[in-house]
């Protein structure tokens, strides 16, 4: 199973840290993560961007993954 | 921005003439840098300006046996390129060579920067060192002030209506003389002295300090006369402790204040540091002067 | 990347396309265009840095007879408070709208509060004269502690902290707050043998881009309305006046003017929402260009920090915990970048336990924009000097401290993602072999290093290359060219085309002509757009190789492409580029490529910087003497424009070291708006700034390219410093170090 950690911003929500996933695309990633952590809000995550092992995505609506995936959710970044 | 009247006479007794008559308020004009600038900031009525550079004598430099004779609006990068005028008065050119850029240096001059009074003008201290002299033309006939005399605050000089500065006079250098100019700034140029240090030195055969003039800038309102450092030179083989000394005597004659560039204490303790350093290079340069 | 690759073009120094222009002045710039029937804006600033706008009369200006138009706050559509993606920051659109006219409160000196045009500058300049405004003037608050104050005046009565555990319930001046960890600092402490902790401070700063903001604005309500603007980024100025003022995109076409630098202060608008507002009233052209004093005053400053930083290690070197508090100043509204500051300030090291914690703070100042890899040169500058710090007392050289705790491809971040491939063991490897290091430090001088880290963003961007009929061509791109960018899109082009990079000219078009590109910032440029440059490269090969097979009536797969040959596998036969496009009417038309991106997977860029200063120690000015930026490019496309950028983000942050700074008085007035006493460094202050390109490929880019321009800025500040802390043997923890500050701590014996 994929492999999401959260920011201890997200943490307040979650309660954990880590959490393991049945999901392998954005979709149903965020779809799993909403009914497992019912105090999440999509709103939380819909405004960060996602890193797939290291690769920063910041539009990840239709990002794909495997079982041995980890992802972070990320604030978007501003930049000069 | 306010409208112009503007007037070049190409005599002075024009130019006294157009100054003493004027129903507007007037400016008189060297190379305009200080002027320009201020200009753009006043609004209301029109003000009439003279530019004095077609006036002959203004823009020449001659040295003879009893004196340098500075037309005042000579723009700086003509007289920082004559060797015989650096020959004898190397400070008096390092500071002419501070003010602005180059480019700005073909147009600024060394009366414009005396007549502006800016407490930080370069060639003040450096001219008070030298014991400069201004000669002045204006309706009641002509005058002569000392230079330390000329500037009488932030901004203002000693000239009353319908007055011009024609001529600066410096007194030929007797031997073993030298003088040097430094100021502090936190760059390497483009910028205006935090405090500044003009110094003149004579010495004699056995390397004894016979005459010592210093003045400082940028910490008080006009450039000041160091006395106490003459009294602690004059008569002594110039020394490190004698160079402390001559340090201290700067920064209580100082009488800064604090602004956007730089803290009172800072530059009082800045301004001893120029001074002891303008000595130093000054005598070193009177040692080598024949 | 196993290999390197061969290049043809790519690492070559050739000529940048848009060199003669600019030097022999013939770029038009944002103040050098003009429309017919063309009036002039001014605006009218606050004299106040925090006031209540009592009454704003502006019916004397109307009257007068040269005034064709005026505006105020109230001649926005009502527009809500909603995040929008502007110039890669999110922006809240109301805080926008009451930025750039005030809505009933001013927050900083020279704040805009209307805005007349007038048939002349002068007639625009005069009538702003005329404009009657009465304030209710309230105390100004300065700095983070003023503004933390239990008793502080608040900027905005209705604003609530975000992001604490429990919701705020009163309102305060702290406009968020942001926490990030790994592990657990507590223990990772207990382990440490040694420990330095200290608060670190910067100035506010501004990017001190050499051109003025500046604009041209037609209304038009039959077609598309005119915006001629010097920005990095024409679409999202697009994006902010249609958002501003309720107008579809399809009615705002903004032209991008050659810039004169921004640094990611032109990543946003301030003049063109107000201009479009004047013209629409006046039904005139209207042109805005501020002074440099206004440039100062209300544009993009960066922010003023302080950040208490905690590292513990052990006496072998191994750094145990690592944590910090971030305060970063807004300016008048929200948006602060204290989280890249967070999130950058201690990625250069594999450490198990983080712990980091960031506010973001509103005073009365102009709010804060995007500078160069926002938010991370404070917070690393913190870092650094504790790190220098700690290997001194550890007795460890500053780069093999580092080098024993460097983040490398594993490394767990503590925002997220772990690292890939990067290359900052390879920058300090290349810091230790440098002649700079090599070398003894000299006379009464001090040495200084820091590291730095970027992570730099890839995103949107769409190139079209067209061919013309003698083989040339043009390459439309839509991001502004801020530092030799043309020139590496040629390079890139040429590269896959296999032919010379001056037959393609390189422009850059405006909002009509390509879908939406992202704004030139992030370092994003060469990357991102690069790699839409390829993908239309790559078009144009496809077709060029289909033409020429059904030129031979052979089939696509029977040709192949190499050094601007099409060749026929199926036989003898051969066209070069400029013979398929000769005959391109015969086989269909003429050729286009596309490329539409929307890039993922930035590399990151580390960077060390080597400094050696001398400190007058009678007068404490400090003279940077030697300096070396050594940084990785992943893969330098044309290496001077690389060497460009790490120089010039070493001088900016010199100068942030060294003297740069807001001097405001007690009314929250700045005192030195203006080049005169606002001190960058002049280029007879420096020394030839020496640079090391490192390259370790990133390898999401198709030429292994990582973003260069924004990492270069982040190290200086620790550099520079350390190097002064070295030279004076006391600490420091507070920059500038303008003589001033260097003296008194000379003469306060540490």
């Amino acid at each position: 199973m994929a492999v999401v950690r959260f920011s201890s911003h997200l943490e307040t929500r979650t309660g954990v840290l880590e959490t393991e996933v049945k999901a392998m695309s954005y979709r149903d990633l965020i779809q799993e993560l909403l009914e497992k952590f019912p105090s999440l809000r999509g709103s939380d995550l819909e405004d960060l961007a996602l890193a797939l092992d290291g690769e920063l995505i910041q539009e990840p609506l239709l990002v794909t993954f495997s079982s041995t995936a980890e992802l972070h959710f990320v604030p978007k970044l501003a930049a000069g | 921005m306010v409208a112009v009247t503007y007037h070049a006479p190409t005599s002075v007794d024009e130019a006294v003439a157009l100054l003493a008559s004027s129903d507007l308020p007037s400016k008189v004009m060297a190379g305009g840098t200080d002027l320009i600038i201020q200009m753009q900031k006043l609004v209301g009525d029109a003000r009439l300006i003279v530019d004095l550079k077609k006036i002959e004598g203004m823009q020449t430099v001659s040295i003879d046996a009893e004196a340098l004779r500075l037309g005042p609006s000579l723009c700086c990068a003509k007289l920082t390129r004559r060797e015989d005028v650096k020959a004898l008065f190397p400070g008096l050119v390092e500071a002419a060579y501070l003010i602005g850029s180059s480019q700005v240096q073909g147009r600024a001059s060394v009366g414009g920067n005396l007549c502006n009074a800016s407490p930080a003008a370069d060639t003040i201290p450096a001219l008070i060192a030298n014991r400069a002299v201004c000669h002045i033309a204006g309706p009641e006939g002509e005058r002569s002030v000392p230079v330390e005399d000329f500037v009488t605050g932030v901004g203002r000089n000693c000239l009353t209506a319908g007055e011009i500065l024609t001529q600066i006079e410096l007194p030929r250098p007797s031997a073993r003389t030298s003088d040097a100019y430094l100021r502090f700034i936190p760059r390497t140029e483009m910028d205006i002295a935090v405090a500044s240090a003009g110094a003149s030195i004579t010495l004699d055969d056995d390397g004894i300090c016979r005459d010592a003039r210093l003045a400082i800038g940028a910490v008080a309102p006009t450039a000041i006369i160091v006395a106490a450092a003459s009294d602690l030179l004059i008569g002594n083989i110039i020394t490190p402790d004698i160079l402390a000394a001559v340090a201290d005597a700067a920064s209580s004659a100082s009488q800064p204040i604090s602004d956007r560039r730089g803290t009172a204490e800072f530059r009082r303790h800045v301004v001893g540091v120029l001074a002891k350093r303008a000595v130093s290079i000054a005598a070193e340069r009177a040692r080598e002067a024949v | 990347m196993s290999e390197a690759r061969q290049f043809q073009h790519i690492g070559q120094r050739t000529i940048r396309p848009d060199g003669f222009d600019k030097v022999t002045g013939r770029a038009n710039y944002g103040a050098d265009f003009r429309l017919p029937g063309m009036i002039w804006g001014k605006i009218l600033r606050s004299p106040h840095a925090h006031a209540k706008i009592k009454k704003l009369d502006v019916s004397k200006a109307e009257a007068h007879p040269d005034v064709l138009a005026v505006a105020t706050h109230q001649d926005f559509p009502s527009v809500n408070s909603e995040a929008f993606a502007a110039g890669e920051a999110m922006m809240d659109v109301l805080d926008l709208a009451r930025n750039v006219l005030a809505d009933k409160k001013v927050l900083y000196h020279g704040h805009a509060i209307a805005a007349i045009a007038a048939t002349s500058e002068a007639a625009a300049a005069m009538a702003l004269n005329l404009i009657e405004v009465e304030y209710e003037v309230l105390p100004p608050v300065m700095t983070i502690d003023a503004a933390l104050a239990e008793d502080a005046p608040l900027l905005h009565e209705d604003m609530m902290t975000q992001g604490l555990t429990e919701p705020a319930t009163t309102p305060s001046n702290v406009a968020s707050r942001m926490e990030l960890k790994k592990g657990d600092v507590a223990s990772g402490f207990a382990e440490a043998d040694v420990i330095v902790e200290r608060t670190y401070e910067t100035p506010t700063v501004h990017q001190g881009y050499i051109e003025p903001h500046a604009t041209v604005v037609r209304y038009d309500d039959k077609a598309p309305s005119l915006v001629w603007a010097s920005t990095q980024g024409h679409f999202d100025v697009r994006a902010s006046v249609s958002k501003l003022l309720k107008m579809k995109l399809g009615q705002v076409k903004v032209i991008a003017s050659e810039i004169g630098g921004g640094f990611g202060g032109k990543t946003t608008v301030y003049l063109e929402p107000v201009a479009m507002i004047l013209s629409k009233k006046s039904g005139r052209p209207v042109k805005m260009i501020m002074s440099r004093e206004e440039v100062f005053r209300a544009s993009g400053p960066a922010s003023a920090s302080r950040s208490h930083v905690k590292i513990g290690a052990k006496q072998s070197g191994e750094i145990v915990a690592m944590e910090a508090t971030l305060h970063f100043e807004a300016g008048a509204f929200k948006g602060s970048p204290m989280g890249p500051g967070c999130m950058t300030i201690f990625t250069p090291y594999d450490v198990p336990n983080l712990f980091v914690e960031g506010y973001d703070v509103v005073v009365n100042k102009a709010k804060v924009a995007a500078y160069r890899a926002p938010g991370a040169p404070q917070a690393e500058f913190a870092a650094e000097m504790a790190m220098n710090e700690l290997a001194a007392k550890l007795n460890i050289d500053p780069i093999d401290f580092r080098l024993l705790n460097a983040a490398k491809e594993g490394t767990q971040t503590i925002y997220g993602p772990k690292l890939k491939e990067v290359g900052l063991v390879e920058c300090l490897e290349a810091a230790r072999r440098s002649p700079h290091y090599q070398s003894p430090v000299g006379e009464g001088c001090g040495r200084g290093l820091a590291a730095g880290f970027w992570f730099n963003i890839g995103g949107q961007s769409s190139v079209t290359l067209n061919l013309n009929p003698d083989g040339t061509g043009t390459i439309i791109e839509g991001s502004p060219d801020i530092g030799g960018s043309r020139a590496s899109m040629q390079m890139m082009a040429a590269e896959v085309l296999g032919i010379e990079p001056n037959r393609l000219n390189p422009i850059v078009a405006d909002t009509e002509t390509l879908p939406y590109n992202q704004t030139t910032g992030g370092s994003r440029t060469t990357f991102a757009t690069g790699m839409a440059v390829i993908e239309a490269a790559e078009d144009v090969v496809e077709q060029l190789k289909q033409r020429a097979a059904s030129l031979w009536n052979v089939t696509a797969e029977q040709v192949d492409y190499k050094n601007g040959v099409v060749l026929n596998l199926a036989g003898d036969d051969q066209m070069t580029l400029a013979q398929i496009c000769a005959s391109a009417e015969k086989t269909g038309g003429q050729i286009s490529g596309r490329g539409n991106v929307n890039a993922r997977g930035a590399g990151p860029s580390f960077a060390v910087h080597l400094c050696d200063v001398k400190v007058d120690q009678e007068t404490g000015k400090t003279d940077v003497v030697r300096y070396t930026a050594i940084q990785d490019a992943g893969k330098a496309i044309h290496p001077s424009y690389v060497e460009g950028q790490f120089q010039g983000g070493a001088v900016q942050g010199i100068g942030w070291a060294l003297n740069e700074e807001y001097v405001y008085n007690s009314d929250g007035i700045m005192e030195n708006a203006g080049f005169l006493d606002y001190r960058i460094p002049l280029a007879s202050d420096l020394p030839e700034i020496e640079t090391i390109i490192v390259e370790v490929p990133n390898t999401f880019h198709p030429f292994g390219v990582r973003g260069v321009g924004e990492t270069g800025i982040v190290p200086p500040l620790g550099a520079v410093a350390s190097a002064v802390s070295d030279a004076i043997d006391r600490p420091v923890t507070k920059i500038p170090c303008s003589p001033p500050h260097v003296l008194s701590m000379i003469l306060n014996q540490g």
